[in-house]
């Protein structure tokens, strides 16, 4: 497990941006999609000038464009709202193809539209370069309290042994002849969260024991911590991010 | 139900920010107490637990996927300190791993999922389990109506966010689209309410130690009756009571909510004098805007029926129930060509398995004798001689190796059902 399970979001590659250490991309991408918000709706510029950095980001990570397109539309029912919005807003109104859309709304959904997507894709691309032990690794070094960080780690190394299990027991409920339908499956869907819930809390239980006899005190082993540390160096290689998105809003976004 | 990046406007999400951080730090500080130092491994668990919870796909009603928010649930069984850290924990992993809810608006989410949502279900439920019997059916009621509140509670926690902070004003007054929202999150409060409660009742029977409401009492013995089929009978009376709870929110609240200018309403109101009818005469402000709009003369317009007075109340419940059954016949629809597919896929394997047979023609020989043979099944006086087994989608004409296996799959209620043979 020291090695890090790669999570469902990692893409394995090595390319600049998946070296960088996670303290120094979980900042930049903080920063960026700050500086991104902050951004008036109206500078379309800015917009484009983000949009090509994280274009060239992904193409230094060697992230193939049809997986960051796919993982992006977890955005959809945003991109609903966004298109609903025209509709619904008050102020002056213009006409397109025949409908009325009010102006206000448009710039509306576009503000939601836009700065979403960008949000999105950063994400994305922090995800698809640091496997997960490393961003709570970085999350940890960034002062996070010790409680949240390793309440994540726990949560994502048991993460799939839970879901696994719950597929089990779905499996073991349909080979004995439940069939769901409806709303009357919500009771055996609901009896076995209740056992789930359990089994977590029991292994939890479980999980403790070990780690107290092995000598665990609250604290994330300091293994952990050695080396890969950021340099000064890695920090002023990402610090390129943030900053020359701050160059686009400052150049093209208070025109 | 997450909200991302560029909906409410940057102040405000910091201003949510530093709220949720405020309030988590108070939260570790109780769970530590709760848990001391086993709170890493075990709230860990519970967090994954409640993540792989929103994970395992539920359709109840194709379109209206109000997946599980957990936060009722988790502040029964762990508490409401180490459910709001669970859930905040969750959400702070969805967003930076799986992009699910912008980094800019983490604050937003934790304040209305994991602190708003956790705290008010929590109290509910406690409130409510003080007033009911210490049964499971008691315990189950005020699981579900901890959860519809707090489903209800969150949604409104956006509502004012949107308000503190949304970008443009609206055709819909605030207190319209927080009737909108509260009816439609009442619907997936009952989902979510209907889950929470019987998973709470599962655990309740096996380990009473473990559910953090109860205070590590037991529950009171339900010797008359086996294991299991009370929460069998419990679910038709708990999706009743869900209906009705529902309709009373729709009905009532949405009368509140918008009949007078409420609070959010009188702020737009703000620097416009009003005649005692409620139009606006003169002066400035952000309502006046939102008044003579083209869709004001709608049927459901302003929540209120034309040429009733005080009718927003009766407006609600036709919504919730419009919304309800617009649901259910979408529902009716995919449930049909689920059928035809499953009767498709069954016909196509009798045949591979029928020897002598090209696969061209006698399909349709199939389907024919299958549609005759279900009308016959279905006839009020069936032979009581005929095979118990055999659903309305099997032709019982044609030796078929299949006819008598038992496919979970082809299980139907109906006339399949054993006649004493």
């Amino acid at each position: 497990m020291g090695a890090g399970h790669a999570h469902a979001m990692y893409v394995h590659q090595h390319s600049p941006v998946h070296h960088l250490a996670p303290e120094v991309k979980i900042v930049a991408a903080l920063a960026f999609t700050g500086i991104v918000v902050a951004t008036p709706r109206e500078s379309l510029t800015a917009f484009g000038a983000y949009a090509l950095i994280i274009a060239v980001l992904a193409l230094a990570a060697k992230i193939p464009p049809l997986w960051l397109a796919k993982r992006g539309l977890i955005e959809f029912p945003f991109v609903a709202t966004a298109l609903l919005l025209p509709f619904l807003t008050s102020g002056p109104r213009t006409d397109f193809l025949g409908m009325s859309l009010a102006v206000d709304g448009i710039w509306a959904g576009w503000n939601i539209l836009v700065k979403g997507t960008l949000g999105v894709l950063i994400a994305l691309i922090l995800a698809a370069t640091t496997p997960a032990r490393d961003l709570l690794l970085g999350l940890d070094r960034l002062r996070t309290p010790q409680a949240i960080t390793q309440i994540a780690l726990f949560m994502l190394r048991y993460l799939e042994v839970l879901a696994d299990e719950a597929r089990r027991m779905r499996v073991a409920r349909l080979s004995r002849l439940d069939d769901p339908r409806f709303l009357w499956q919500i009771k055996g869907f609901a009896a076995g969260l209740g056992a789930l819930f359990l089994r977590a809390f029991e292994r939890g239980e479980r999980v403790f024991l070990a780690m107290r006899s092995r000598g665990y005190t609250g604290r994330l082993p300091a293994a952990l911590h050695a080396g890969s540390v950021a340099t000064a160096r890695q920090w002023a290689g990402g610090a390129i991010v943030p900053i020359a998105a701050l160059f686009a809003l400052i150049l093209m976004g208070y025109q | 139900m997450h909200i991302s990046n560029g909906i409410i406007d940057g102040p405000v999400s910091l201003f949510y920010g530093a709220i949720a951080m405020g309030l988590l730090a108070l939260c570790l500080y109780r769970a530590r107490q709760d848990l001391s130092d086993r709170l890493a491994p075990m709230a860990g668990l519970v967090a994954a637990f409640i993540f792989a919870a929103q994970m395992i796909n539920f359709p109840v009603l194709p379109g209206v996927s109000g997946h599980l928010l957990g936060g009722a649930l988790a502040a029964t069984l762990v508490g409401p300190w180490v459910g709001a850290l669970c859930v905040s924990v969750v959400l702070l992993v969805q967003a930076l791993i799986f992009a699910d809810g912008g980094v800019s608006a983490l604050g937003l989410n934790i304040a209305n999922m994991a602190l708003l949502g956790t705290a008010v279900g929590y109290l509910v439920v406690v409130g409510l389990m003080k007033l009911l019997p210490r049964t499971a059916f008691g315990v189950g009621a005020a699981v579900f109506g901890g959860s519809v509140v707090s489903v209800v509670l969150a949604s409104q926690g956006f509502v004012l966010q949107y308000f503190l902070g949304g970008d443009v004003d609206l055709i819909v007054g605030y207190g319209q689209i927080s009737a909108t929202m509260a009816g439609v999150h009442s619907l997936i409060g009952i989902g979510e309410g209907a889950i929470a409660a019987i998973t709470v009742t599962a655990v309740a029977r096996v380990r009473p130690d473990l559910v953090y409401a109860l205070h590590g009492r037991r529950l009171a013995t339900e010797a008359t009756e086996p294991a299991g089929s009370a929460t069998f009978r419990g679910i038709k009376p708990l999706i009743a009571v869900g209906a009705l709870i529902t309709l009373a929110i729709a009905g009532g609240l949405s009368y509140f909510a918008s009949s007078a200018p409420d609070g959010l309403d009188a702020t737009t109101l703000k620097g416009c004098t009003v005649d005692t009818d409620g139009n606006i005469t003169g002066g400035s402000c952000v309502a006046q805007r939102a008044q003579d709009h083209e869709l004001g003369s709608g049927f459901l317009a302003d929540y209120g029926i034309k040429g009733l007075d005080s009718s927003t109340g009766l407006a609600g419940v036709i919504g919730v129930a419009l919304t309800f059954a617009i649901g259910l016949i979408i529902f009716w629809i995919i449930r049909d060509r689920r059928r035809a597919d499953r009767r498709r896929a069954d016909r196509r394997r009798a045949d591979r398995h029928r020897p002598g047979q090209r696969p061209g023609e006698p399909v349709h020989a199939t389907i024919n004798a299958g549609r005759l043979n279900q009308g016959l099944n279905q006839g009020p006086n069936q032979a009581p001689s005929q095979a118990p087994n055999q659903g309305p989608s099997q032709a019982p004409s044609h030796p078929d190796p299949w006819a008598n296996v038992a496919v979970p799959r082809r299980r139907t209620s109906g006339s399949d059902a054993p006649r004493g043979a």
